[in-house]
């Protein structure tokens, strides 16, 4: 991934509004001194002069040198918080006090003792599906006395992470519609039918159907009955199951919470879109090469990239393709 | 605001990230800022009047209390109120606005109510940097040692709460400390190189108020009997002198500031000059030099209003003002801070003055009583000539039982018929002024003279601390047309001239001077052991305060300009110099700072160096290894060349491919070793 040191040429560093209060107190100062001929004064004028002026070295070598390195960002689904990892290295000889890590609204704060590396994720809200980048990051510090202020050049991480539609429940799988696509018939679930396999807490996602009333009775629990899939069953998660008037966001969020729901059950699934169609499969690359279409679906910038297999980071398959 | 100023000049100004949020403070940075600021207004008590400073620790005490509370800032209204009020108060207390007091008055106040009004952390910053600007205005009223010493402190400690402020983390004092003292210590030597070569304007801005007089006791220009001994306890310093060579024996220690030669009922009055004083004046000064006298001296004077310096009589010489007639020397206008002067005398009266006016110098307002003519009488019949009158009217306060006291009684409507006849006790005012005016009824020109007479040697400074208590009132009389100095004092106590006036304060014992004087004077030249190293030690703190009178207080133009001769920087305007300096050092700077990122090659090894001497052998025959070439690919071709040595060259590369490139292996000795032994035959050709 991309890594940035920060430089002489990557810092600016102004007075902060302190600062200019400050020189105003010298600006006074100075008249005093001048004016009453205070040698004492002048002392004090020069002190505090040479106090500002150490004040601007040490603000600016509490950040320069400081190195900035952005890892591969998870992927998540809409409504999460978007996590891009970096991590701050202080290889030089002597503390750093009182960074701050700058990007968007997220802010944090660091310290580093010497040659000590902090790992931190930037956690930013996610407003919309598709690949969302990381804005540019920043480290900005007022250390020592707050009248000067330092920052860094802008540092395009080109983190990204992708955003799946937020799951939801609206419908549950229709039956009818899985028996009428072009799906193998051995392969199809038989919903309701299956083997018994055992009860487990209720998640979201349950059919309400498989919730075991009699233990919410007993134990204010509840709990769902779960099925052994056959061998060799499959499910086709279509886009054609949902009814047409529906609009499209919804209907990714639909599709995407069952494709988390055929890899929660662990039964060979396939998503099928107009256009194209994923093959039969399960397991973790599968289910996110599927949210992966889904995040992307529309994105014209992004379909040819889609079928190229869905791996957890999406950057960094990014540089394969 | 900066932005639009980079704007306005057309300046494209990075991009700025979001600020950072603001972080709450804790009580512990809080009660830190608090404590400076009590500090500050427990300190404005020594140069306000009480009732501001008060008032301001009022107000400081509030803000502790509603931090200990655990809330922020009082409602609106009352903030109101108190800032109005000490508007009023100010206003009241200094009848306006002008003059330093009320100014910094106006500027506690301002803190304090600022602190009292603070939630935000801007708030406290602007707290931290008022405090900075009254410890620097408290210089303005006292540049000692102590008092710069504590402003560093407090210095320290403002930047202390400003570091503490600035980090949003928790940080201890002790980190606080750490940081804000590595700041201001790296700071002080810039401050020095600053305050030695920043050049020193003679400006005036006239928006401020002028400087104030110190309160302190000052020589005035009339002499009333019992001013000087309400001064007698006031041993702080009036000024100190450093002599080239050895200084006069204390007797002789007589520092001449004013002469007065009116009298008006047994008091005295400096006489404003005259036409014809003034050409005698002129005619002086210009025979006045540095070089004549037997005694040199460099005087640093405290602050003083008063026009008149001490010299050291008589003067002959002197860097600073105009030397009258009277042989008092004056300055045309008073200087705000101490200030420091050279001058030269000699025991005796050198420069020529003109002749007196002899109406003045005998003219009394007071008339004998009976009483005292049949004296006078009596003296004029047995003393013919002023010498012999002289002596006989110093016989008879000898004589008599005449009391040197420190408590002088108070006089009447008869001064001096009391003081000859009924008192008889009195300080050197009172039998300088009977004295003088005694000489004058016999007819011998005389006057009253002011000054100090004595001082405290310091062993450690090397120089003589003239205090206030050391002032001192003598007479001169005419004889023969030459000024005498009489001292009656030292005919009635003669401990005062020869040990001088720290003597007589450890002799007094409140109403009286001890009785045992003798073991008293004794134990006062001769100290006990702790009484010793008491005694040295304040000499050494008033030698520091000197040093730093001498060296920063009185640092200004003049010294400015002595200190670039030395460095031999001769110019006419030191101003252009220093600003020169200034800006030649700041160009060195950016210089070095843009050399320093020049790349410079890299060093090379041993191991490269007899590398190379090893390459430069096949110059010789046209041999040589292209920087591209690897040390094997050279072999290779140098092996062609000469196969007869092919051993040695393998050798040798592969030693120094092993030095260079596997630390491990390969040593420096054998390589150098081989390299040395190796001997190019000639070559053999290839083909």
């Amino acid at each position: 991934m991309s890594a940035f040191t920060i430089g002489r040429r990557q810092l600016y560093i102004l007075p902060t509004r302190v600062g200019w209060y400050f020189t105003l107190i010298l600006i006074a100062l100075f008249a005093i001194a001048v004016k009453f001929d205070n040698q004492a004064a002048f002392m004090m004028l020069f002190i505090l002069a040479s106090v500002g002026v150490m004040a601007m070295i040490y603000t600016h070598n509490n950040v320069i040198g400081l190195e900035l390195e952005a890892q591969p960002a998870n992927s998540i689904f809409l409504g999460e918080t978007a996590c891009f990892p970096v991590t701050v290295a202080n290889d030089s000889e002597g503390e750093r006090h009182a960074v701050w890590l700058l990007c968007d609204e997220f802010h944090k704060l660091l310290a580093f003792e010497p040659g000590q590396r902090i790992a931190c994720t930037i956690k930013l809200p996610t407003h919309k599906r598709g690949y969302q980048a990381c804005p540019p990051i920043n480290l900005s510090s007022q250390f020592p006395i707050g009248i000067f202020f330092c920052w860094t050049k802008r540092f395009e991480s080109g983190q990204r992470c992708l955003v799946y539609p937020r799951p939801l429940d609206l419908m549950p799988l229709p039956e009818s519609s899985s028996s009428g696509s072009k799906q193998r018939a051995d392969a199809r679930v038989r919903v309701g039918a299956e083997d018994y396999a055992g009860m487990k807490a209720y998640q979201a996602g349950d059919r309400l159907r498989d919730i075991h009333w009699p233990s919410l009775a007993k134990t204010h629990k509840l709990v769902s009955i779960q099925y052994q899939d056959e061998a060799g069953s499959a499910l086709s998660i279509s886009w054609f199951d949902i009814v047409n008037h529906v609009d499209t966001e919804e209907r990714l969020s639909q599709l995407c919470h069952w494709v988390q729901q055929a890899e929660q059950s662990g039964v060979l699934y396939q998503l099928e879109m107009p256009g194209h169609s994923t093959d039969y499969g399960s397991g973790t690359n599968h289910y996110h090469r599927c949210l992966k279409v889904l995040a992307l679906w529309g994105n014209e910038q992004s379909s040819d990239s889609v079928m190229t297999g869905g791996a957890q980071n999406s950057v960094d398959e990014e540089q394969h393709a | 605001m900066i932005r639009r100023i980079a704007k306005f000049f057309n300046i494209g100004l990075p991009p700025m990230p979001t600020p950072p949020p603001p972080h709450k403070l804790s009580r512990a940075i809080l009660l830190q800022i608090a404590a400076l600021v009590l500090i500050a207004m427990l300190t404005h008590f020594l140069i306000a009047l009480p009732s501001v400073a008060a008032y301001a620790l009022f107000i400081c005490v509030f803000k502790i209390i509603l931090i200990l509370l655990g809330k922020q800032t009082p409602h609106k209204l009352v903030m109101l109120l108190l800032t109005l009020f000490s508007f009023a108060l100010v206003l009241v207390v200094y009848g306006g606005w002008n003059g330093q007091r009320a100014g910094i008055s106006f500027i506690a106040l301002l803190t304090s109510l600022k602190f009292l009004e603070s939630r935000a952390l801007r708030d406290y910053y602007l707290v931290c940097l008022l405090l900075y600007f009254l410890a620097a205005c408290s210089f303005l009223f006292s540049a000692s040692i102590f008092n710069i010493m504590m402003v560093v402190l407090f210095t320290l400690g403002v930047t202390i709460a400003m570091v503490r402020i600035t980090n949003p983390n928790p940080t201890p004092l002790k980190l606080g400390l750490f940081g804000a003292s590595g700041i201001v210590a790296k700071a002080i030597p810039l401050a020095v190189i600053l305050f030695l070569f920043f050049p020193r304007i003679q400006g005036s801005f006239g928006f401020l108020p002028s400087q104030e007089s110190s309160d302190g006791f000052e020589l005035s220009n009339s002499l009333v009997a019992g001013d000087f001994a309400s001064a007698a306890f006031n041993t702080s310093p009036a000024f100190r002198v450093k002599f080239e060579g050895p200084p006069p024996a204390n007797r002789n220690l007589y520092w001449r500031a004013k002469v007065m030669p009116y009298e008006s009922r047994f008091n005295w009055r400096v006489a404003p000059p005259g036409l014809r004083d003034m050409q005698t004046s002129r005619r002086m000064h210009q025979q006045a030099k540095l070089t004549r006298g037997r005694y040199r001296y460099e005087i640093l004077h405290e602050q003083t209003s008063d026009i008149f310096l001490p010299f050291l009589d008589y003067v002959v010489g002197y860097s600073e003002g105009q030397v009258l007639a009277d042989y008092s020397v004056f300055i045309r206008q008073a200087k705000n801070s101490d200030f420091s002067y050279q001058g030269a005398s000699s025991l005796r009266p050198n420069l020529p003055s003109a002749a007196p006016d002899m109406e003045l110098l005998l003219r009394t307002t007071l008339q004998p009583t009976a009483r005292t003519q049949s004296l006078l009488n009596e003296w004029r019949r047995t003393a013919p000539t002023a010498r012999q009158r002289v002596q006989l009217v110093l016989n008879h306060f000898r004589q008599n039982d005449f009391r040197y006291t420190l408590q002088p009684p108070g006089l009447g409507a008869r001064p001096l018929d009391e003081f000859m006849f009924e008192t008889r006790a009195g300080y050197c005012e009172h039998y300088a002024s009977a004295f003088t005016i005694l000489m004058r009824w016999l007819d011998v020109p005389a006057r009253i003279v002011t000054g100090y007479q004595g001082g405290e040697l310091n062993s450690v400074g090397d120089y003589i601390q003239v205090k206030y208590s050391d002032a001192h009132a003598w007479s001169e009389v005419l004889i023969d047309d030459r000024w005498v100095r009489v001292d009656p004092t030292a005919a009635v106590s003669p401990d005062r001239i020869e040990v001088g006036m720290d003597a007589m304060l450890a002799l007094w014992d409140g109403s009286e001077f001890t009785s045992d004087r003798g073991r008293a004077l004794a134990d006062f030249l001769n100290p006990g052991g702790l009484k010793r190293m008491y005694r040295s030690l304040g000499q050494s703190w008033d030698n520091l305060g000197y040093q730093w009178n001498k060296w920063i207080v009185n640092y200004n133009h003049e010294t400015q300009k002595r200190l670039l001769e030395n460095l031999g920087l001769d110019s006419h305007n030191s101003v252009y110099t220093l600003v020169g300096i200034l800006f030649a050092g700041s160009g060195l700077l950016i210089l070095l700072y843009f050399w320093q990122l020049v790349p410079k090659p890299t060093e090379l090894s041993d191991a490269q160096k007899t590398y190379l001497k090893f390459i430069q052998r096949f110059k010789r025959f046209d041999l040589t290894k292209q920087r591209a070439d690897t040390p094997n690919q050279f072999a290779d071709r140098a092996m062609k060349m000469f196969p007869q040595q092919q051993t040695e060259i393998e050798r040798i590369t592969r030693e120094y491919v092993d030095l260079r490139y596997a630390k491990s292996r390969g040593s420096l000795s054998t390589f150098k070793q081989l390299v040395k032994q190796f001997k190019l035959g000639p070559p053999t050709p290839s083909n």
